[in-house]
């Protein structure tokens, strides 16, 4: 299927290739970015965020795509990356293990809340400005309180 | 989107049941209901429930803000995924007669740490894409 030829390409095409020139941790970082550069590509690109006001007067479309890179997808998959690498790291401390052990699952959720979500809207924004959630709902049943 | 559920041991492709299609039907219709309650709210705010231009605000202030509009726009990335991606699992049901993985598992509410959340809980058919 061409699904799984899809599968295949990137499993040779990003991590196989970066695990041959650096360690593990590194390779997951990597792979991140390249999460990244993809998403930054699709909602510049395809999704238009940035550049929906700038590209009606006329200037050329390669022109407005270069000027409205902010590259917050970059950033934001690159943080994740270094989080997970961090947490592979700390999660060989004993005292780590004990505290992740002992404290209840709704904790650690609060916790990784407080590491993730706060930047989130690196991700998000993009997707709200292109009109990605607004297009959606005329696909789903809305209320409308007047 | 999908991707092909393998039994572990006889490597062959699991076969959809009558009991798990119905389930799935009832997991949409429910989820469309919920869908449509928590989108409506979100989109009567634009998706950004609280304000987070305000130039007075202090750093813990905004931090907090803007984690809880991330945390509600998740939610409803989430919900969008996880019940929309339904139809799709059943075409692959009726069409391919095979049982197709889960792309997610409530990753926001219940991951305990941000490996869990990206290997285990969100997009798995794009984890199998770029892992081995």
């Amino acid at each position: 299927m061409i699904v799984h030829h899809w599968f295949n390409t990137c499993k040779r095409g990003v991590f196989k290739p970066a695990r041959r020139y650096m360690s593990s941790k590194m390779a997951v970082v990597w792979t991140f970015l390249v999460s990244g550069i993809i998403h930054e590509w699709i909602l510049t690109v395809l999704l238009m965020s940035k550049n929906k006001y700038t590209c009606d007067n006329g200037t050329p479309m390669l022109q407005c795509i270069t000027r409205n890179i902010h590259l917050n997808q970059t950033k934001f998959f690159t943080w994740h990356g270094i989080v997970v690498g961090l947490e592979s790291v700390l999660f060989k401390m004993k005292y780590v293990k004990q505290f992740r052990e002992k404290s209840p699952a709704w904790v650690l959720t609060l916790l990784i809340w407080l590491l993730m979500f706060p930047c989130a809207h690196w991700y998000f924004d993009d997707y709200i400005e292109s009109g990605f959630f607004h297009h959606g709902q005329l696909g789903i049943p809305t209320l409308i309180l007047e | 989107m999908g991707e092909v559920k393998y039994d572990n041991v006889t490597k062959e492709p699991f076969r959809p049941s009558m009991k798990s299609i119905i389930k799935k039907l009832f997991h949409f219709h429910a989820g469309l209901i919920v869908l449509g309650i928590y989108s409506s709210f979100m989109y009567h705010h634009d998706f950004v429930v609280l304000d987070t231009s305000a130039p007075d605000s202090t750093f813990f202030s905004l931090w907090v803000r803007q984690a809880f509009n991330n945390i509600a726009i998740c939610t409803l990335f989430q919900v969008y995924l996880s019940v929309l991606l339904i139809p799709e699992s059943l075409i692959a049901n009726f069409l391919y007669n095979v049982e197709v993985i889960e792309v997610l598992h409530n990753p926001v509410f219940s991951s305990t740490s941000v490996s869990e959340f990206w290997g285990k809980k969100w997009n798995l058919v794009i984890h199998g894409m770029l892992k081995v």
